[in-house]
């Protein structure tokens, strides 16, 4: 009854947006929501984008210093939040541009928890012979769904945050798994929905709950997966697989 | 750099917000130099005629004649003139073009690391 109410609404939803008519399939409906998604991304990143470097601009020069400081930051975050809501959106032309590359993942992962500036430990469990494992993928687009996982870890997990990486196969794996609360099944099968956030992530800190849903994309666009399930004992395990570089 | 001349671009845009952003952004890069613009592809052919420029930042979709012809026509005309295809989004059709006229897509982004490096790669190629 839930989803049959939800779908009308969209429906008309969809029909007061554009002016068309109401009665359209699913298919013709999801053709123009990307129709939309796709020419709102372009006539909003061009400005989003221009803003943003003239704001660093700014930044650079004789301004109040806490006021470019400011500016900049705002402009980074709306650019940041408009690529993630185009890519949850499933608009893959805002997915990044660059080649594939073999990444190795323990210093790329390291490097960037050593950024969040988080104030919990992270451990990696990788032997001596995953030292060396790399992931083939774009350089910018496995940053950010490495970043995702561990953020959310450190954001919304008990410390320590665990991360095992492992290569066989042709393949690489990233597990990164956090100490919490025991999720429930409903919410693990949330997790990587666009801008759901489980209620402990809703009363911490602000968020669109992108950052799952956008690295599963990614992901995908790679060639690999993401999946999410309940940790024993409580908490929560990503695990990212992607081809071996 | 290295005693080397600076990279000679020309920059390709018809919205003129971004063609402010990108001259004052490439100029602090001391390798590159902006050397002309244009706000349309017909333009931008016309301007490599004439300025001959090692690199071309190309937006693609503009009036009059938009990137996806200035590129075909200045890999027949022109084809030493490096292109980087500066684009806001880049779906399959631009992903696959991009690959057919080998040419380098960067999307635009408030950050032009990712272009200023793109350009650089054109460096080893010239004479």
């Amino acid at each position: 009854m839930v989803s049959r109410d939800a779908a009308r609404i969209g429906q008309y939803g969809w029909a007061m947006v554009t002016g068309g008519p109401a009665h359209r399939s699913e298919a013709d409906l999801d053709r123009l929501r990307r129709r939309v998604i796709n020419v709102v991304g372009h006539e909003l990143r061009t400005p989003v984008t221009t803003i943003r470097g003239l704001a660093e601009l700014l930044g650079g020069g004789d301004s109040d210093p806490e006021v470019a400081a400011a500016l900049v930051r705002e402009a980074r975050r709306l650019e940041s939040l408009l690529d993630q809501l185009l890519v949850a959106a499933g608009v893959s032309a805002a997915l990044p541009v660059d080649q594939p590359a073999p990444v190795r993942l323990v210093p790329a992962i390291t490097g960037i928890w050593a950024g969040l500036g988080a104030r919990a430990d992270l451990i990696v469990d990788s032997g001596p012979a995953d030292e060396g494992v790399a992931a083939l993928a774009g350089p910018s687009a496995l940053d950010q769904m490495l970043r995702a996982l561990l953020d959310n870890a450190a954001a919304h997990g008990d410390p320590p945050v665990q991360v095992k990486v492992t290569g066989a196969a042709g393949r690489v794996q990233v597990t990164v798994e956090s100490g919490g609360p025991v999720v429930p099944p409903e919410d693990v099968a949330m997790a990587l929905e666009p801008f759901w956030r489980g209620e402990r992530a809703v009363t911490a800190r602000p968020g669109l709950g992108l950052g799952l849903p956008v690295a599963k994309a990614m992901a995908e666009h790679a060639g690999g997966s993401l999946m999410v399930s309940s940790r024993p004992g409580g908490g929560l395990i990503a695990t990212l697989e992607l081809p071996a570089g | 750099m290295n005693g080397e001349p600076p990279l000679r671009v020309l920059v390709v845009d018809d919205e003129p917000s971004v063609m402010l952003l990108l001259r004052l952004q490439l100029s602090q890069s001391p390798d590159i130099e902006v050397v002309g613009e244009a706000s349309d592809g017909e333009a931008a052919v016309a301007r490599c005629h004439v300025l001959r420029p090692d690199a071309v930042v190309m937006d693609l979709l503009m009036p009059v004649a938009n990137g996806f012809w200035a590129i075909e026509r200045l890999r027949a005309e022109l084809p030493d003139i490096h292109i980087v295809a500066y684009t806001a989004v880049a779906g399959d059709y631009v992903r696959s073009e991009m690959a057919r006229f080998n040419v380098p897509l960067v999307l635009k982004s408030g950050d032009t690391t990712a272009l200023v490096e793109a350009l650089r790669r054109a460096r080893p190629a010239l004479p």
